[in-house]
């Protein structure tokens, strides 16, 4: 699938509350093979993704997070945005188009979506390098 | 004395407490305490909603005292309201109101 695949079958109509409330259920699983670094915020917030590839794609992605309504919200969204794009492509992997899909989170919290972000191209970074060195040559 | 208060109760508290007695007398300069935050769980967050008659008395206050004004996060996201507030007024869990009341901590904290 490429990337605009996953971002015509990525859901469209994302809220706050319910990428938290998926999100809780996210947090519970365990960590996948291909761990991005634990980011963290200035106030101690921190935010960390795992994926496992298949065929250059990230088959699953799974985070951990501190334990904050709009971080987890952030987190999920991009779980949903992202399952099952290419690698090398994500649909979304900076805040400001996370924010666009995401619509509802205030000015005062927008710094969750930088932080998911960020933990989230740590983890595309870990997959890209461990994908260039499992390359058959 | 400092005080925090936490709406906490459903239902008439919000528009009878705070509306009737707490914001009338904050408006009038005589509460008899400094008020340094105010707390809303769950549908008490409506109050806060932008162009609501309390809450704009509410934020009209917080400006000139200084107050702060904190939803639960989670509250208003689930009534889709977190970007909807009164001016000033913002959202957040336990963590972010320690955080914003620490440079002005209050001496009690009120639950409501």
């Amino acid at each position: 699938m490429s990337a605009c695949c996953a971002a015509a079958t990525s859901p469209r109509d994302l809220t706050p509350w319910d990428c938290f409330e998926r999100g809780l259920r996210t947090l519970r699983q365990p960590p996948l093979p291909l761990l991005g670094k634990r980011v963290a915020g200035t106030d101690g917030r921190w935010a960390r993704f795992s994926l496992q590839l298949g065929d250059g794609r990230v088959q699953e992605l799974h985070f951990a997070c501190s334990h904050c309504a709009t971080l987890i919200a952030c987190c999920q969204a991009l779980v949903d945005l992202n399952q099952g794009c290419a690698v090398q492509a994500p649909v979304v992997r900076d805040a400001a188009p996370l924010l666009a899909r995401l619509p509802g989170v205030p000015a005062s919290k927008q710094a969750c979506a930088i932080l998911a972000a960020a933990a989230l191209g740590s983890a595309l970074h870990t997959a890209r390098t461990t994908a260039l060195h499992t390359e058959p040559s | 004395m400092k005080v925090a208060y936490i709406f906490s109760t459903q239902g008439h508290t919000v528009s009878y407490v705070l509306g009737r007695m707490i914001l009338p007398q904050l408006e009038e300069g005589r509460h008899g305490a400094d008020v340094v935050g105010m707390f809303f769980f769950e549908d008490n967050n409506w109050v806060l909603l932008k162009g609501h008659p309390l809450g704009e008395r509410l934020r009209v206050v917080a400006e000139q005292q200084g107050m702060l004004l904190m939803g639960c996060d989670q509250c208003c996201y689930e009534r889709e309201i977190a970007d909807r507030l009164v001016d000033g007024a913002r959202i957040g869990c336990f963590p972010d109101l320690y955080a914003a009341l620490a440079g002005n901590p209050p001496d009690q904290v009120i639950t409501l």
